[in-house]
């Protein structure tokens, strides 16, 4: 007997999320020994950030964007860096090879390693809320509608990384184009710093960045204040995940050669 | 969408088949991974793939697996164009290839597990193959420990697991012992061969470990430089290089230098490693023949010799001209 592929079974609402399942929870696997460590990354860099921008003084009447600012640097550097690491090591070493051979459509694999990724990064989100709303001094009941933007500013940037990952020739190159786009993300546009305080190319790259709508739509949402900018960042955000996600999927080719 | 119920005809039918890598210019002047390689492999026949590294075997199974696109040429199987229906290998080829490198932070039993469920196990039933497979395959004692944690010979023990789960009825394993002790080769084997009758499955074996393999390989293709200079029944391809008899010698180190020079001038003579020598000898008149080599020798130089009929491994050397340990050194050389 020749078992039929769990997508071409008859329920076709419910098989794709089977699968998806299975690729969920072997991301999550993978992470069960290391969770710690890429936590740790996840923290390190915007609790530094936040320390020095506000020993500084930098945006002190703001300090909702340098909150929401750090939270985009959190999700920059575990889920960007780590899903651009994830494929491109996939595809360097011959792990794609293994999923190539199965019946699990790409866009399966990309949006579950996608997902893996967000759960790792949502406690270290959560925690530079915490710690950073204690270190400015601020008082912010989270609305649930950060739950919904930390996953959309998530996928934004781990599709980013993804598409580095399986773009770039090798293990090597995708980490110096993911250390190159993890500044060009935070400095351009205002992510970090104020729009009064970047250059004009600055601001006019930022458009293009998914970073910059992330983190605006972060800072209507710890303000509370859903303006009409602030669904053009939610459209931005959701129209931007699902075409990087079908593209990165396009993009990632299982043959080689 | 692929009919299962009705698998007739060659498993595999390769036609023409070559891959050049790299573009343009460079893929012209390079010599060819594979080069207009043609052939059939049956339902249930335990087929094997023999050469030396980079003779171009690993590249045609990629290739047949669908990993690796060809430059031209076309693989079928089942009928089914692979190009055209890469869901066929999803849904009816089991691959492990020579370096499993996936799932290695999921325990053993979970590799096994998730991989049957994928393949369309329901979980009852995936959980179940998976304890099996990992007691059958003596794995019980290091089943919560990740892949990555095992042994080389425990890794290669759990992609073999990975790929028998689920019961395709194709398996492709490329150098399926390597890394393994003799007792865990020998099981490897044994279990081939029960998967092979019992459950007819067409197995396709990669592999350089001729003198083992050659006990299950009911077919065989012998690949050279991304050719294939031989095809046939082992039975077939031995009587094709005659029926003669093969004195294996091996050299005592203080002697090599004199020994060599004298061996290298012997017409049918090939070193297979450092020391290690081979000599083809026609069956009529052998024992002149032999009595004649071992005096110019002079048993005092060897450290042992010995006397045997013809091999897959002799096959090969008839057929290439160089022994697989030999031209494995000689790559490695470059």
């Amino acid at each position: 007997m020749i078992y039929q592929p769990v997508l071409a079974r008859k329920k076709v609402f419910v098989q794709p999320f089977l699968v998806f399942w299975d690729l969920f929870l072997i991301q999550l696997a993978n992470w069960r020994w290391s969770w710690q460590a890429m936590a740790i990354n996840g923290l390190i860099v915007p609790m530094t950030t936040l320390y020095f921008l506000k020993t500084m003084g930098t945006a002190a009447d703001q300090p909702e964007l340098i909150l929401s600012g750090n939270i985009i640097v959190s999700l920059i550097f575990t889920t960007m860096y780590g899903t651009s690491a994830r494929f491109s090591f996939m595809r360097t070493f011959g792990v794609l090879d293994y999923y190539a051979t199965l019946p699990v459509p790409k866009a399966l694999l990309v949006l579950a390693v996608n997902a893996g990724f967000l759960v790792l990064s949502l406690p270290t989100a959560l925690l530079t809320v915490l710690i950073g709303q204690w270190f400015l001094g601020l008082n912010l009941s989270l609305s649930p509608m950060f739950l919904v933007l930390v996953p959309l500013a998530s996928f934004s940037l781990s599709a980013v990384g993804a598409f580095v990952g399986v773009a770039a020739p090798n293990f090597d190159a995708a980490n110096t184009v993911t250390a190159i786009l993890q500044f060009i993300f935070m400095g351009l546009g205002p992510v970090l710093l104020p729009e009064e305080r970047l250059p004009a190319f600055a601001i006019f790259l930022g458009h293009f960045l998914p970073s910059t709508y992330a983190a605006d739509a972060l800072r209507h949402t710890l303000n509370s204040t859903y303006d009409g900018r602030f669904f053009l960042d939610l459209a931005f955000l959701i129209i931007f995940d699902l075409l990087a996600m079908v593209f990165v999927g396009y993009k990632m080719e299982w043959r080689r050669g | 969408m692929l009919n299962e119920e009705n698998l007739t005809g060659p498993v595999y039918q390769i036609e023409n088949l070559t891959k050049r890598y790299g573009k343009g210019r460079e893929a012209q002047q390079e010599r060819p991974a594979n080069d207009a390689i043609s052939l059939q492999i049956e339902p249930g026949e335990v087929f094997g793939l023999l050469g030396s590294n980079g003779a171009g075997k690993s590249t045609l199974i990629r290739q047949m697996v669908n990993l690796v696109a060809p430059t031209s040429g076309q693989v079928r199987l089942f009928g089914y164009d692979i190009a055209r229906h890469p869901e066929a290998v999803a849904r009816f080829v089991a691959y492990m290839p020579q370096k499993p490198q996936a799932l290695l932070d999921l325990t053993a039993e979970e590799a096994i597990y998730f991989t049957g469920h994928l393949r369309g196990m329901s979980r009852v039933d995936a959980k179940r193959e998976a304890a099996q497979l990992v007691e059958e395959w003596g794995l019980g004692e290091v089943r919560k420990k990740a892949v990555r944690h095992l042994s080389g010979g425990q890794h290669r023990l759990v992609g073999l697991a990975i790929t028998l789960v689920a019961n395709r009825p194709v398996l492709i394993l490329d150098e399926p012992t390597n890394e393994l002790d003799p007792a865990y080769r020998k099981q490897v084997w044994e279990r081939l061969v029960s998967f092979n009758q019992i459950r007819k499955t067409t197995i396709i074996l990669v592999t350089h470990n001729v003198q083992e393999a050659e006990r299950v390989i009911g077919r065989v293709a012998i690949m050279s430089r991304g050719r294939v200079v031989g095809l046939g029944r082992v039975g077939e391809l031995k009587e094709q290089i005659d029926r003669s008899v093969r004195l294996e010698l091996f050299l005592k180190p203080e002697s090599l230098t004199e020994v060599e020079l004298f061996l290298a001038r012997l017409e049918r003579a090939v070193p297979i490693s450092q020391g290690h020598w081979s000599v083809l000898v026609p069956r009529q008149g052998a024992e002149e023949a032999i009595h004649a080599i071992l005096s110019g020798v002079q048993l005092e130089r060897l450290e042992d010799f010995r006397v045997h009929t013809v091999t897959l491994e002799d096959v090969y050397m008839a057929l290439t001209g160089q022994a697989i340990a030999s031209e494995e050194t000689a790559k490695t050389a470059i």
